[in-house]
């Protein structure tokens, strides 16, 4: 068990590096909704370490970045990421993470706050695009998702 | 490359900063440090202040200058005597300034805090009252939020008093909008620079997709009879360049976006960033996307800035920013926020709510924590643990920044209200009698909380003018967010990490 996961990092790092160097060449590609590739984008933006677990439902691709934030991509059998989560010390990079979801998020933020006006964790939850966000100074915890892509049989309220 | 490049902007700053001076001829520059550092008195008290110049081959010493109120005598070149007012009405700062007679652009300062005689020190007042933006037009009521008054002199002795500044024991560090500084405190500010023309800068994020983007400059906090000297501030403005792209989000640089003109984080910890921006303490990296060096161009890149002896374990200096309370001289370990239950009894809304912050825990005859209070011992996320509707709720915490209580609930999850409010919930009719059990992180004590849930737009709507909400509630992911409504009716101690209130070391949340 132990060798096997071992062997898998290392490839995981060999393909870090080859991936890396692709991406390094091609436009930035959104994480969330995006291709599984764009997870090394991500890794690489963060300058974060990787590490993958597969089930029968879905790939997972942790990445652990500055200050132990732990972000997760859920990729689903079609090489999808339908799903994000985060925890740990900073926010991650919410326009890296969501790449062309980004504005339709900072867009739901800001009409929230402007009808009233207040601080408090986020629930966003619209028809093609569902984020909450909370925590406070030094501990956030997050989740986004694209409702149309999680693959069935998946709760997406049991990631973390 | 890069770690000796953020390395040597790091010793920089502390060069710049531990020496004090600037424009001196080439050579060991001349400084001066004066003794007491700070000081507290009422009416006529006195206060004798010595100076002690060094490298300074005239042995000319120092010319005394004063702002604020009271007056200088016996004058030297090497100490002065302040007298405070026969009449003091209200709490102020006066500094004394030293100037070096052989380079004037050398001198040091001591901020003295004059109070009226009988100044209960350790209390100010706080209001749930709507914040800054109730008198806008159109008016627009911050609900749930409570505000406090705060006194901030910069180090050439310009102070001001800043109002509507929010309460917040879910963050860290005092930050205040530059469009509400006066120009003498505005100058006054000096941000920390690197020594190359860089500038330190701070990017904080919230959880609602919000940041503050600012300077940070060392200045001198006043609340009530307490005083944070050399304490790092961030100074929100938008600079003239492009904020780098890993500070994303709505940028809340005005009093209409932030609804305060700034934000008194006193939570659980000293530092806003801590061990994981401090090169000592995180040598591995990689440097968090907290604080940068900026050129005047507008070449920003992130940088450890380090955090004392804390997060180093040795002697150096802090420039991060701090929690005030953190920096007092006494009752320096934490604070109470006390706000009474709303009236009249079981009402839900109420135009304002006055309480008062109360600094210290343990230190003072009106301080103590109570023995029957429950002390809710904290993780590494200075977390415990809610039991709430058979779910074990690890990332909970209670926070007066926070406007509403926030919790994931399955039976809630057809109650979320629409459109733009869809953070909050819209229960048909207020649900009544929900109880949670919070338990210390090491697995006790434990004490159940009964709490009740409005509609929120049936109660806002139905109560257009009132700025206190009990049963405001909302979705969340990870934890138990125990926000502003937890603390009406009740004297909420947050202790901070790395002190301790009699033998038990914080972080802690009491009640």
């Amino acid at each position: 068990m132990k060798l096997n996961s071992q062997i898998s990092l290392s490839h995981a790092s060999w393909m870090t590096i080859v991936l890396l160097m692709l991406a390094l060449s091609l436009p930035a590609l959104a994480a969330l909704g995006g291709d599984v590739s764009s997870v090394q984008e991500d890794k690489a933006q963060m300058k974060g370490t990787l590490k993958t677990t597969e089930s029968d439902a879905y790939t997972v691709h942790e990445i652990t970045a500055a200050g132990n934030t732990i972000v997760k991509e859920y990729v689903s059998p079609a090489g999808k990421v339908f799903a994000i989560t985060w925890h740990g010390q900073f926010i991650p990079n919410m326009q890296q993470l969501l790449g062309t979801y980004f504005d339709q998020y900072a867009q739901a933020a800001k009409e929230q706050r402007e009808s009233h006006p207040g601080r408090h964790p986020l629930n966003i939850q619209q028809s093609g695009l569902v984020v909450q966000s909370g925590g406070h100074m030094r501990s956030y915890t997050g989740r986004a998702y694209v409702p149309d892509m999680v693959p069935q049989g998946v709760n997406v309220d049991a990631l973390q | 490359m890069r770690s000796f490049f953020v390395l040597a902007l790091v010793g920089s700053l502390g060069f710049l900063a531990g020496c004090g001076s600037s424009g001196t001829p080439a050579g060991i520059p001349i400084t001066i440090s004066l003794s007491p550092t700070s000081a507290t008195v009422n009416a006529n008290g006195v206060v004798n202040v010595v100076a002690t110049v060094a490298n300074d081959s005239t042995n000319a010493g120092v010319s005394w200058t004063l702002s604020g109120v009271g007056t200088l005598s016996n004058q030297t070149t090497t100490s002065v005597t302040y007298t405070a007012p026969a009449t003091v009405t209200t709490t102020s700062v006066a500094t004394v300034v030293a100037t070096s007679k052989a380079s004037s652009a050398v001198t040091a300062s001591l901020p003295i805090t004059v109070s009226p005689a009988g100044t209960i020190a350790n209390v100010v007042p706080i209001s749930v009252n709507g914040g800054p933006l109730t008198t806008a037009n159109p008016p627009s009521i911050y609900a749930n939020g409570v505000f406090v008054s705060v006194q901030i002199c910069a180090p050439s002795g310009a102070c001001q008093t800043i109002p509507d500044v929010l309460v917040d024991t879910g963050s860290v560090g005092f930050r205040v909008l530059a469009s509400q500084l006066n120009s003498q405190v505005m100058t006054g500010l000096q941000p920390f620079t690197d020594g190359s023309g860089n500038t330190l800068y701070n990017c904080i994020q919230f959880a609602d997709n919000s940041f503050l983007w600012g300077t940070v400059a060392p200045a001198t906090i006043v609340l009530g009879g307490e005083t944070a000297t050399s304490t790092s501030v961030q100074v929100i403005a938008t600079p003239s360049f492009t904020i780098p792209s890993g500070c994303t989000g709505t940028n809340e640089d005005t009093q209409q976006t932030l609804s305060a003109n700034g934000i008194l984080g006193i939570g659980a910890e000293p530092f806003d960033c801590g061990a994981a921006c401090d090169q000592v303490a995180n040598p591995q990296g990689p440097i968090p996307l907290v604080y940068y060096f900026c050129s005047s161009g507008g070449t920003c890149n992130a940088t450890y800035v380090p955090c004392g002896q804390l997060c180093e374990g040795q002697s150096a200096p802090d420039y991060q920013v701090t929690n005030p309370v953190f920096n007092f001289a006494t009752d320096n370990n934490g604070v109470i926020v006390e706000l009474p239950a709303l009236q009249p009894a079981g009402s839900s809304a109420e135009a304002t709510v006055n309480g008062q912050l109360v600094f210290g825990i343990g230190t003072q005859s009106n301080n103590a924590l109570p023995s029957t209070a429950t002390v809710l011992n904290l993780d590494t996320s200075d977390s415990f643990t809610t039991n709430f509707a058979s779910q074990s709720l690890t990332g909970s915490f209670i926070d007066s920044g926070s406007n509403g209580l926030f919790f994931p609930d399955p039976a809630l999850a057809g109650s979320i209200c629409p459109g733009t409010d869809s953070s909050w919930y819209c229960p048909t009719s207020t649900l009544t009698g929900l109880s949670a059990t919070n338990v210390g992180a090491t697995g006790s004590p434990s004490n159940t909380v009964t709490f009740s849930v409005d509609n929120f737009e049936t109660v806002t709507a139905a109560n257009p003018t009132d700025a206190a909400f009990s049963n405001l509630a909302g979705p969340n992911t990870g934890g138990f967010d125990w926000g502003l409504p937890f603390f009406y009716g009740r004297n909420v101690f947050t202790a901070i990490d790395g002190t301790t209130v009699g033998n038990t070391p914080g972080p802690f949340f009491a009640y």
